[in-house]
């Protein structure tokens, strides 16, 4: 079966909404470097040790994320992100049927 | 053909220096004359910052004796300062970011005798002194794209005894604003630069490596070894069948998770590094971006400590804004970790690193100071080189750390009246007399290993192995490998006329070319970081 093409509002850095594509079951992580390559973003790839994949998540849309697991919770408490009540991690995020049209910002990075 | 004739990871800066050794076992003289009896076509040397000074000083003899054999430059320090690396004139190339695709390709066009201007990574300086500054290449994907590193270079030179290094990723995930890393990660926005050989590839070289030099130990130099879990699982199984030696490898507190840390033990891991940097949560958190709090660390190293491996804690001293009291907390930390071993380190302003940028912006580095830096100046073992009020105390709580590490709790008042007393002989005395401390069998290992090292270190510098029937047929012409642009013709009947025309038209194009080559280019000026 052909899988559905699901598409996600991604707000980068400066501002700027691009409405992006990408296959169901493809992580939210590899939709966005797949389309926007932010800078210094998801630089471990994928194995939710980083956190620089951090994004916030529209508060509409959050509740139709599947459950945060602990690994995920550990990783944002342990890098140094600034953290809200809608912070996900992109890698973690299986993109699905129900996430069509979310809307996500990439966090900012955090400097001296 | 390749040949290593220069290892300048001991002597002039700071480390092992000692004259009678030099002058037996290898000198700039001895060097020399193993380069001119090799007749090189290209001297290609790879730096990081705080050995950039050595290997300024041997380009400079060997462009003494040498003149017409270009020299290039490349590593970590040519990529984070080109414009100051390629303006020193005894370097004719310098190589940014990876350079095993640009060294191909250079060698391939000069046994061509073709220009070479125009090679992706390279900066190259033309007859004039004109700089060619060449666009980056995307990072290379997959590193089972390139040959196995050639150890025997190295092992000729006694510098692979019983323990060996390896190495299975290249990048690290994190940002701490200390390391080059964060600058790297920087430079390849965009990309991942992050990249991890498969665990097949890592075995196959493994595999060769035990048969050939049949090391007692392995060391994963990763910055961050195992971070990926799917990997590791198959490698535990691998490394468990075909290799089966012990080995050592860095985490840190956000990847020492019990599934990593049993899959490691379960492969042969008996060690790992782990570093804390400081023991100051604010230090950590503001400064340093590494948000592990004292109660993450510790828990982590208890899980280290459950999966019976030995820790090796490593700290920095000499940060901006570091305190007495913030120093102090690493031993405090320390106390309460309880590792193996304990290292420390004083804090080196890398360039181009956020954290020496910062240092510099806010009055704890000067601008003198930095440049000496840039020219390679000091090491992280002896030179603070930041203008704190408390500069003693680092020197001091570097030293001892150590020590402190492995005194018992009844003798630690003696050592805290040490600390007390002004630096001195006494700091430096026991700092070296921790060394052997630190790992005792490994230091007995590599004291045991140092005589066949001086030995095979002459000898490699002294014979000739090389195939001499080997002939490239390689002659340098320097100038006349220099890249001939097409001129614009033009039909103007006033001769003088022409000349005002032709070179409004070469400034022109070259105005053009300058900003191409800017818009290209993947430095920008200074770095700016991401608010």
């Amino acid at each position: 079966m052909e899988k559905e093409l699901i598409k996600l509002n991604v707000i980068d850095r400066d501002g700027k909404k691009t409405l992006i594509e990408a296959a169901e079951g493809a992580t939210m992580r590899e939709a966005i470097m797949d389309k926007l390559a932010p800078s210094m973003f998801a630089l471990c790839e994928g194995n939710c040790i980083c956190a620089t994949c951090h994004v916030y998540v529209a508060q509409e849309d959050f509740i139709k994320l599947k459950k945060i697991e602990e690994n995920e919770t550990e990783t944002m408490t342990t890098n140094d992100i600034d953290q809200t009540p809608y912070s996900r991690l992109s890698c973690q995020i299986e993109l699905e049927k129900e996430n069509n049209e979310m809307t996500v910002t990439i966090a900012p990075l955090t400097s001296l | 053909m390749i040949e290593l004739i220069f290892e300048p990871a001991i002597g002039e800066n700071g480390f092992i220096d000692i004259p009678l050794i030099d002058k037996i076992f290898y000198n700039d003289e001895m060097i020399l004359n193993k380069a001119i009896r090799f007749k090189p076509d290209l001297i290609a040397f790879s730096t990081i910052t705080n050995l950039y000074m050595p290997v300024k000083k041997l380009a400079k003899k060997f462009k003494e004796v040498m003149p017409k054999v270009p020299i290039i430059v490349g590593g970590i320090h040519a990529t984070s300062l080109p414009e100051r690396t390629i303006a020193e004139k005894n370097f004719d190339m310098i190589c940014l970011g990876e350079g095993e695709h640009a060294m191909e390709e250079l060698l391939q066009r000069m046994r061509e005798k073709k220009s070479y201007n125009d090679i992706k990574n390279l900066w190259v300086k033309d007859e004039t002194g004109f700089v060619h500054k060449n666009v980056k290449r995307p990072v290379i994907k997959p590193l089972e794209s390139l040959p196995y590193p050639d150890k025997s270079l190295f092992a000729k030179y006694g510098a692979l005894n019983s323990t060996v290094m390896i190495m299975t990723t290249r990048g690290c995930p994190f940002a701490c604003t200390f390391c080059v890393n964060s600058f790297r990660n920087q430079v390849y926005s965009g990309e991942v630069y992050l990249r991890q050989r498969s665990v097949k590839s890592v075995i196959d070289d493994l595999i060769e490596i035990k048969k050939t030099y049949k090391p007692k130990e392995i060391r994963f130099e990763d910055d961050v070894f195992a971070y990926n879990q799917k990997w590791l699982n198959e490698f535990k199984v691998e490394y468990s069948k075909h290799i089966g030696i012990p080995f050592h490898c860095y985490v840190t507190p956000s990847t020492a998770k019990d599934e990593i840390l049993e899959g490691l033990k379960e492969a042969g891991c008996k060690s790992v590094s782990i570093g804390i940097q400081s023991g100051s949560e604010k230090i950590r958190t503001k400064l340093l971006h590494r948000r592990h709090s004292d109660e993450l660390i510790i828990a982590a190293c208890e899980r280290i400590k459950k999966h019976k491996l030995k820790i090796f804690a490593e700290y920095i001293f000499g940060f901006p804004e570091e305190t007495p009291e913030d120093m102090w907390k690493s031993y405090e930390l320390n106390d309460k970790i309880k590792p193996f071993s304990a290292l420390s380190f004083i804090f080196y302003p890398y360039p181009k690193t956020a954290l020496a940028e910062y240092s510099l912006k806010n009055g704890y580095l000067t601008k003198e100071d930095y440049d000496k830096v840039k020219d390679g100046y000091g090491s992280y073992h002896t030179s603070c080189w930041l203008d704190l009020p408390y500069k003693d105390e680092v020197y001091k709580l570097n030293a001892m750390l150590p020590i402190w590490n492995k005194t018992p709790k009844i003798l630690k008042p003696l050592l805290k009246s040490i600390l007390k007393l002004k630096y001195g002989p006494i700091h430096k005395l026991i700092y070296l007399a921790s060394i052997p401390t630190m790992w005792f069998e490994e230091f007995v290992a590599r004291i045991k290993a140092m005589p066949r090292m001086l030995m095979m270190t002459r000898s490699a510098l002294m014979n000739d192995d090389w195939d001499k029937a080997y002939k490239d047929n390689l002659e340098i012409e320097y100038s006349q490998n220099q890249e001939i642009l097409p001129q614009p013709k033009l039909i103007i009947e006033n001769e003088e006329n022409l000349i005002n025309v032709e070179s409004a038209v070469k400034a022109k194009a070259l105005e053009a070319l300058k900003a191409k080559r800017r818009k290209e280019h993947f430095f920008h000026g200074e770095i700016k970081f991401p608010k």
